[in-house]
């Protein structure tokens, strides 16, 4: 098609060209050498573009020009910010024991240092003078909390750090989105990502959580330890008191009869012998106690360190979660401001979509305060409708928000038993009984109280049990009725279904009452032992009183006008 | 057939190569306007003869041989006019689109823009066996353009509405806003090519912060990405009228 070169035109033929023919050859000269310039200057382009070092890519990126082909949509890059959420919380929840191990391992070591000054007779003194006044804990946190609470605070700060650090690498791998973009990504993508890592530093941090808990944790347990430890010591002091005072009483009456040589100072004599006895004696119980009790002693520290170190490693992992949701809540957020297409935009008109979210309102609304709105079919049906439009552009955050509220929404909690009326007629007497309740399969117990032969008895207790909205609840009570020679046991249980049992205007609390009839149970030795349900006889009240929660007004809905 | 390939790869090669030294080079300097020159100079050569020539067929059947009118009436003048305008529209529409045109588009578009001149070159010798000249090429250009930018229309449109990414502000940004974000994606250096764009830039963004404002229609949106996909008309008619510089001035004649 082009022009031949001319060296391969013969001169005579060339002489003889028109003017317009001549005129084309040079044209076509220029244009395939101005086509083949621009190609090497394309190749050049290109080259510097591949070679481009990554300060210069990055003045591109900063100076405008971003390709569409890197930029993720909305959706997508919420995917990819939760897939970073999720993945960083499972590598921070994987850490939270080894975080725990460290800060906790100094309590450990201080457990022996503790023993000993426990099975010394100055400790023994020392925590007894201590629990006169009621601050045993005080040695106790000093041994073997000290800057406890300080470790647990730089954990929660170092767990912020790895959760952050884990967050970032997730999201700059792309390894746990459906994307699988890597780490190429447009100008938008880039800024929308690191406004996420920006303002998910200051959102909900654990180490804030921490150190807001720790310091009065940290106490609690000293002071739980410390009561513990006091009871044993209450017990083992009367125990070995009895003792040490005939030991003391022998030693000054030998005394006496030993220092008659020293006249009028005999009595004084004597009394120092005794009080020589006393400690020596006190010495030796000490130590023999230190030799069969020890082991035992320390084992049970150990124990209640590990207690109180897995409260916060639960402590730790609520506040993940909480913090992860937060992430969540931010995420939402971002990648609703991030790009989208118009296919998304129109999945629905702005009217469409605001009927349908004062529709999920609507259905919501009433169950905010309201125990028998909350049925298991309006909550699952809700649920059903809100997860319809889960992915849509505009409606997205309102779905996420009312399914998390609604996880909540099945629950009740039992706050208040009250507990009246009288044993079987044959057995009332002027005596006192211990009561026992069954929640859902939980035993609570309450402490022994009067009881008589006419009046019957009267109790409450706060079981705080949490049930099911749509399922039943299982109830019982346990007596037992103190006698001088042998208690007798009576009891009957019953269920309840829940649904439907709430009134329209009872609001977030109802008292219900139920009738419980009881028997004798004579095989019982012990309140635990007692299981019978009779259908008839003597009739206790149960009066139990329901409590939900309100639930938080919607805040996500979409902008309507 | 060889030679109608051969001239859409000549237009594509100048087109292409024109573009994207164009694309590459502005993120660095405003001389980069200079790889659109040749691209400009092509397009209004070729626009040239198409603007020209059927106006003279027509004075001359209009105008009797002696008027002196014959003498101001040569049709140059309208000419030059729509050359003009055509090749700084088209050529201004064709750098804006190389800035910011993702992959896919290049791709469509390409297709477009080759099929154009293929057609074209075909067709005008079809229908120079019916036609005389000029009339013949004036309705290849016609026929050819909307036989490849209607269902190219289409097919952009689709693309635009189903995958093009919005940028996300416009879901809270004001009118200023929006045209503000659309004219960022400029270099920040300014200067009188960056004014120029911005025109265009701006214009888009305003349209889409309306459509994001009036999602309660969403034919809306449809007409935006139909909006969007008329260039396919600049686009194959661009083609067209480099195609047809290449058959006049560079291809060599037929034996």
């Amino acid at each position: 098609m082009s022009e031949l070169p001319s060296s391969t035109v013969k001169q005579p033929d060339s002489a003889k060209m028109s003017p317009g023919a001549e005129s084309k050859r040079h044209l076509g000269r220029w244009f395939w050498g101005a086509i083949i310039v621009m190609a090497l200057i394309s190749f050049a382009l290109s080259l510097a573009s591949v070679m481009r070092n990554p300060a210069a890519s990055l003045e591109r990126t900063q100076q405008g020009s971003s390709d569409p082909e890197d930029e993720i949509s909305a959706a997508e890059l919420k995917a990819r910010l939760n897939g970073a959420n999720q993945t960083a919380l499972a590598v921070i929840k994987a850490r939270i024991p080894i975080v725990l191990d460290e800060a906790y391992r100094p309590v450990y070591a201080a457990i022996p240092t503790y023993a000993t000054y426990h099975y010394s007779v100055w400790g023994q003194y020392a925590e007894l003078t201590a629990a006169a006044l009621g601050d045993v804990e005080v040695k106790l946190q000093d041994t073997l909390f000290t800057d406890l609470g300080s470790r647990l605070d730089q954990a929660g700060i170092e767990l912020d750090a790895s959760f952050n650090e884990a967050f970032r690498a997730s999201l700059e791998e792309g390894a746990d989105t459906p994307t699988q973009m890597g780490g190429a990504v447009g100008k938008l993508t880039r800024a929308a990502i690191n406004d996420t890592l920006e303002r998910m530093a200051v959102t909900a941090p654990v180490g804030t959580a921490a150190a807001i808990g720790t310091g009065v944790a940290v106490k609690a347990a000293a002071s739980a330890m410390a009561k513990k430890i006091a009871v044993k010591l209450a017990i083992k002091t009367a125990a070995k008191t009895g003792g040490k005072w005939a030991a003391a009483a022998t030693a000054a009456s030998g005394g006496a009869v030993l220092c008659s040589w020293s006249g009028p100072g005999a009595g004084l004599c004597a009394a120092a012998g005794g009080v020589g006895a006393w400690i020596v004696a006190d010495y030796g119980i000490v130590k023999i106690d230190e030799y069969w009790n020890r082991t035992e002693f320390e084992a049970d520290l150990r124990a209640m360190v590990d207690e109180q170190k897995n409260e916060h490693r639960i402590a730790l992992e609520s506040a993940l979660e909480a913090r992860a949701f937060a992430v969540q809540e931010l995420s939402a957020e971002i990648a609703q401001n991030h790009d989208f297409t118009l296919r998304e935009l129109s999945g629905g008109s702005n009217a469409e979509v605001c009927a349908i979210a004062e529709d999920l309102n609507a259905q919501y609304v009433p169950m905010l305060n309201s125990m028998s709105a909350r049925t298991p079919e309006a909550i699952e049906e809700l649920r059903a409708a809100a997860d319809a439009y889960r992915g849509n552009l505009s409606l997205d955050r309102l779905v996420a928000e009312l399914t998390e509220n609604l996880k909540s929404a099945n629950l009740v909690a039992i706050t208040k038993v009250q507990v009246f009326g009288n044993l079987p007629a044959d057995y009332r007497a002027n005596r006192d009984v211990t009561i026992q309740v069954l929640i859902d399969g939980k035993r609570y117990e309450v402490a022994r109280v009067e009881s008589s032969e006419t009046g019957g008895f009267s109790v409450a207790l706060h079981p705080e049990a949490e049930i099911a909205i749509e399922g039943s609840v299982g109830y019982g009570v346990a007596i037992e009725q103190h006698l001088r020679l042998r208690n007798r046991y009576f009891g009957g249980t019953g269920s309840m279904v829940l649904k439907g049992a709430f009134s329209d205007d009872s609001g977030l609390l109802e008292i219900l009452p139920i009738d419980l009839p009881i028997s004798l149970y004579d095989k019982a030795g012990d309140l635990d032992e007692v299981t019978v349900a009779p259908s008839e006889g003597e009739t206790l009240t149960l009066e139990m009183q329901f409590n939900a929660e309100p639930l938080v007004a919607l805040k996500n809905a979409p902008n309507c006008r | 057939m060889i030679r109608a390939l051969q001239t859409a790869f000549a237009a594509a090669a100048l087109t292409g190569f024109s573009l994207y030294i164009w694309r590459e080079g502005y993120i660095y300097t405003d001389l980069a306007i200079l790889a659109l020159v040749p691209l400009a100079l092509v397009i209004w050569a070729g626009c040239w003869p198409l603007a020209l020539q059927p106006c003279r067929a027509r004075l001359r059947i209009v105008l009797r041989n002696e008027s002196p009118l014959g003498r101001v009436l040569t049709g140059r003048l309208r000419a030059f006019v729509l050359s003009g305008i055509f090749t700084f529209v088209a050529v201004t529409l064709l750098a804006w689109q190389a800035w910011t045109v993702s992959l896919t588009e290049v791709l469509v578009l390409s297709a477009a823009f080759f099929l154009s001149a293929v057609l074209f070159s075909v067709g005008q010798n079809v229908l120079s066996a019916h036609f005389h000249q000029p009339f013949a090429n004036s309705i290849a250009t016609s026929v050819v353009t909307w036989l490849v930018a209607v269902p190219f229309t289409l097919i952009i449109a689709w693309t635009t509405w189903a995958w093009a990414k919005m940028p996300g502000e416009m879901l809270n940004a004001n009118i200023y806003g929006a045209v503000l974000s659309g004219v960022s994606e400029l270099p920040d250096r300014g200067g009188w090519i960056a004014a120029i764009l911005s025109v265009p830039s701006g214009y888009e963004a305003a349209k889409l912060w309306a459509v994001v404002q009036l999602r309660d229609y969403p034919i809306i949106g449809t007409l935006f990405s139909l909006d969007a996909a008329l260039f396919a008309f600049v686009l194959c008619r661009s083609a067209i009228v480099i195609a047809q510089f290449i058959e006049k001035h560079i291809a060599k004649a037929k034996v």
